[in-house]
C-alpha cells in the first residue's frame, strides 16, 4: 500500500506516458468527461462516469481487420501497450465479461487480446455514486474491487491510497511520486469502503429480477408494451461497457480493399434481418427482450459473469427512459 | 495470434448453373495454396463464409463432402450483394473462403450403424448432398443403416445436382424418393406432391435407431415436423440445421443467437429437443 498526492497525479501520468500511451478521463468542453490520451483535456482527478468505457480501448467503435492491398493480404495488430487511469470498479468488472466473452471456443480474439495484453489498468474506487443513475451494490457488487486489478486506486481526500495485486503494479509504484502509507491508512481504507457501501443508489431490486428470470420468462406483450417508447437509436448499445455486437464491412483503401468490424447493435431493425427480408428479430419487443434478458439472464449461464454491472450508462443515454433500472423495476412488477 | 477473420485464399474452378431459372449457381474453388486445404478439413453440414474483397462476406454451406478431394464445392442462390456479384464472377477469377464454421451432424453417433432418412426441399439440399455422398463413399456406407431420401422442389428443373440425383436413384443401397409440387412433363417418372407428403406415404417409421436429418424452407419444415411425429419420430430423432443472418460467423458479431444458442457457433445444426428449449427467434 502507498500514497500518491493529488497534485502529483499529472506529472506521475505524464510520467507514464514515456513509456506507454496513458489514457483517462478528462473535460474537453466543461460537460461531458471522456477517456481520451492524455493532453486532450483536463485531467479529472476524482471518480466520474466517462460517457463511454475503457472498453473502447480494447474493442474500439471501428477497427481494420482485413487489409487485401495491391501487394498481397496484410496481417493488422495493435501491440502498442497503453495504460488508463479512473477506471472505475463497475468498467472493470465489464471487462471481465468482455474477456470471457473474446476467448470462448478455443478461439481467443486476436484484435481485442493483443490490446488487453498490452493495457495496464489502474482503478479508482467510487467513494459515493458518481451518478443518478449508479446501481453496482444493486447488483451484488462494491464500489471497489476485491481482487484482478493491477492498481487499485482509493480518493482520501487530498492523497490517494493505492493497491497493487500484481508485479505490473508494484512496478509502477516504485517511482518516485509515491510515497510510503501512513500507519492510518489501512484504517481509512476501510473506512471509505464501509462508507461508499453504505451510499445510497438507485435500487430496482437487481437481484429479485434476475432470480425470477431463472425460471420464468416475461411474456411477449410485456417487452411490446415497453417497446412503444423505444425509438430504437441503439444509444444503450453503443455506451454499454459489456456490449459486445459488431458488424462487418468492406471499404476500397490504397488501392485495394479494408475490412472493418465495427460496434453494431440488436436495436435496429436491420441487425438480424436476412436477405429474403424474413426477420427472427422484427418487432422491436422481441428485440428489447433479447437485449435485456441476455445481459442478466443468459451471459451469467453462458459466461459466469453478469452482463450488466450497474454502471447506468444505458438508463442514462436513453431519451425515453428505458434503461436497465426501469427494465429490472417493470420486471420486478410482473 | 491467428486471425479469424483471415480468408483462405481460392481460385474458381468451374461454374455449373444449377437450377432451370439460372437463380443457383455452383461454384467449384480450388486452393491456392495446397496446406490451406488441409487446413480446411471439414465434416458434412458445416459452412464457411465466402469471401470477396471490397463486397463482404456471406455464409454458405459446404456442398462438396469431405470424401471430394481437391477442391471445395458451394451452391449459392443470388439474392443479395455479395451473391449477385459471385454469380456475376468467372472461372480463374481469385477470392477467400473462411471456414469451416460451425457444427456437423452427429456423425459420430450416426456412424454406428444408425438408419438416415435425409428430407429437403428446394435450395436447401447443398449440406444433404455433402452428407449423401460421403456415406454412399466406398469407405463409410457400411457404417449406416438404410438410407432413405426424401428431395423436393417447385418442378424437375428447379431439382439441385439432378444428375447424382438420377444415378442415386439406380442404386440400391440408397432407397431415393423424389418429388416435385408439380410438372407438366408426361415423362416425368418420379414423384408428384409436396414433401411433407411424400415423407408421410414413404418414409420409414420410426424406430430407435433411425434418425432423421431435415432441411429445407421454413414452411416445408413447419408441416414435415407433425409428420414425423406421427410416424414415431422423437423430438431428439429429428436433426436439423438454421440458417440465421450471420456475418462473423464465429460467434463474435452477435446477430444470429437464438436465447443462449448462437447459431453460427453452437450450430448451425440442432435437434428439435434442443430447439425446443430455445425461443423461436429463427
Amino acid at each position: 500500500m502507498k500514497r500518491l498526492k493529488k497534485e502529483n497525479l499529472a506529472p506521475f501520468l505524464e510520467e507514464m506516458n514515456n513509456k506507454r500511451t496513458v489514457y483517462c478521463p478528462q473535460s474537453v468542453d466543461e460537460k461531458d468527461i471522456i477517456l481520451a490520451p492524455l493532453g486532450k483535456g483536463k485531467i479529472t482527478d476524482e471518480a466520474c462516469k466517462t460517457s463511454i468505457s475503457f472498453k473502447s480501448m480494447l474493442f474500439p467503435q471501428k477497427e481494420e481487420i482485413n487489409n487485401f492491398s495491391k501487394d498481397g493480404v496484410e496481417k493488422i495488430l495493435d501491440t502498442g501497450k497503453t495504460a488508463v487511469f479512473g477506471v472505475r470498479a463497475c468498467d472493470f468488472r465489464s471487462m471481465e465479461f468482455v474477456d470471457a466473452f473474446m476467448a470462448r471456443n478455443e478461439m481467443k480474439d486476436p484484435f481485442y487480446f493483443a490490446k488487453r495484453n498490452n493495457i495496464l489498468v489502474m482503478t479508482l474506487a467510487c467513494n459515493c455514486p458518481v451518478s443518478e443513475t449508479c446501481f453496482c451494490t444493486d447488483t451484488g457488487k462494491a464500489p471497489f474491487l476485491e481482487k484482478g486489478f493491477d492498481l487499485q486506486f482509493f480518493d482520501a481526500g487530498s492523497f490517494y491510497i493505492v493497491e497493487s495485486q500484481s508485479r505490473e503494479g508494484d512496478k509502477v509504484l516504485e517511482s518516485d511520486y509515491f510515497t510510503g502509507s501512513d500507519s492510518k491508512d489501512g484504517e481509512t481504507l476501510s473506512k471509505i469502503k464501509d462508507n461508499s457501501m453504505k451510499a445510497e443508489m438507485q435500487a430496482p431490486g437487481f437481484a429479485k429480477a434476475v432470480e425470477w428470470l431463472k425460471g420464468n420468462e416475461p411474456e411477449p406483450e410485456f417487452w411490446d408494451d415497453l417497446a412503444t417508447a423505444c425509438i430504437a437509436c441503439g444509444g444503450c448499445s453503443f455506451v454499454c461497457p459489456t456490449c459486445t455486437c459488431s458488424n462487418i464491412f468492406d471499404s476500397p483503401s490504397n488501392g485495394g480493399f479494408m475490412r472493418f468490424r465495427t460496434w453494431d447493435t440488436c436495436m435496429y431493425e436491420g441487425f438480424s434481418r436476412e436477405t429474403s427480408g424474413h426477420n427472427p428479430r422484427g418487432s422491436l419487443g422481441s428485440r428489447l427482450a433479447r437485449r435485456y434478458l441476455h445481459k442478466i439472464k443468459d451471459d451469467p449461464e453462458n459466461y459466469g459473469v453478469s452482463g450488466c454491472v450497474g454502471c447506468g450508462r444505458c438508463s442514462d443515454a436513453c431519451p425515453v427512459g428505458l434503461g436497465m433500472i426501469e427494465i429490472i423495476k417493470q420486471i420486478n412488477r410482473i | 495470434m491467428k486471425n479469424p477473420y483471415m480468408p483462405y485464399p481460392v481460385r474458381i474452378d468451374d461454374i455449373q448453373i444449377a437450377t432451370e431459372d439460372r437463380s443457383l449457381k455452383t461454384f467449384k474453388f480450388v486452393f491456392l495454396n495446397k496446406e490451406d486445404e488441409e487446413k480446411f478439413s471439414y465434416h458434412a453440414g458445416q459452412f464457411a463464409e465466402l469471401s470477396i474483397p471490397g463486397k463482404g462476406e456471406i455464409p454458405i454451406g459446404i456442398a462438396s463432402s469431405p470424401t471430394e478431394k481437391g477442391f471445395v464445392k458451394f451452391t449459392v442462390f443470388k439474392t443479395g450483394v455479395v451473391t449477385s456479384y459471385l454469380h456475376d464472377m468467372k472461372a480463374g477469377d481469385i477470392m477467400g473462403i473462411r471456414g469451416p464454421l460451425g457444427n456437423w451432424y452427429p456423425w459420430e453417433m450416426l456412424e454406428k450403424g444408425k438408419n438416415i432418412v435425409i428430407i429437403g426441399g428446394g435450395f436447401a439440399f447443398t449440406t444433404l448432398r455433402s452428407s449423401i455422398i460421403y456415406m454412399l463413399d466406398p469407405a463409410n456406407r457400411s457404417k449406416f443403416g438404410n438410407i432413405d431420401v426424401i428431395y423436393g422442389s417447385r418442378s424437375p428443373g428447379m431439382l439441385l445436382y439432378q444428375n447424382e440425383l438420377f444415378e442415386w436413384e439406380k442404386r440400391d443401397d440408397i432407397n431415393m424418393n423424389i418429388t416435385v409440387d408439380g410438372t407438366d412433363d408426361p415423362d416425368w417418372k418420379y414423384n408428384v406432391g409436396f414433401v411433407p407428403t411424400i415423407v408421410e406415404e414413404k418414409a420409414p417409421k420410426a424406430d430407435p435407431d433411425t434418425y432423421a436429418i431435415i432441411c429445407g424452407p421454413p414452411i416445408m419444415i413447419k408441416f414435415t415436423q407433425p409428420v414425423l411425429e406421427k410416424l414415431g419420430y422423437r423430438d431428439d430423432q429429428i436433426i436439423m440445421s438454421l440458417e440465421n443472418r450471420m456475418k462473423c460467423g464465429i460467434g463474435m458479431c452477435g446477430r444470429c443467437n437464438i436465447g443462449k444458442e448462437l447459431v453460427c457457433r453452437d450450430g448451425p445444426v440442432f435437434t428439435l429437443e434442443q430447439l425446443n428449449m430455445t425461443p423461436k427467434e429463427y
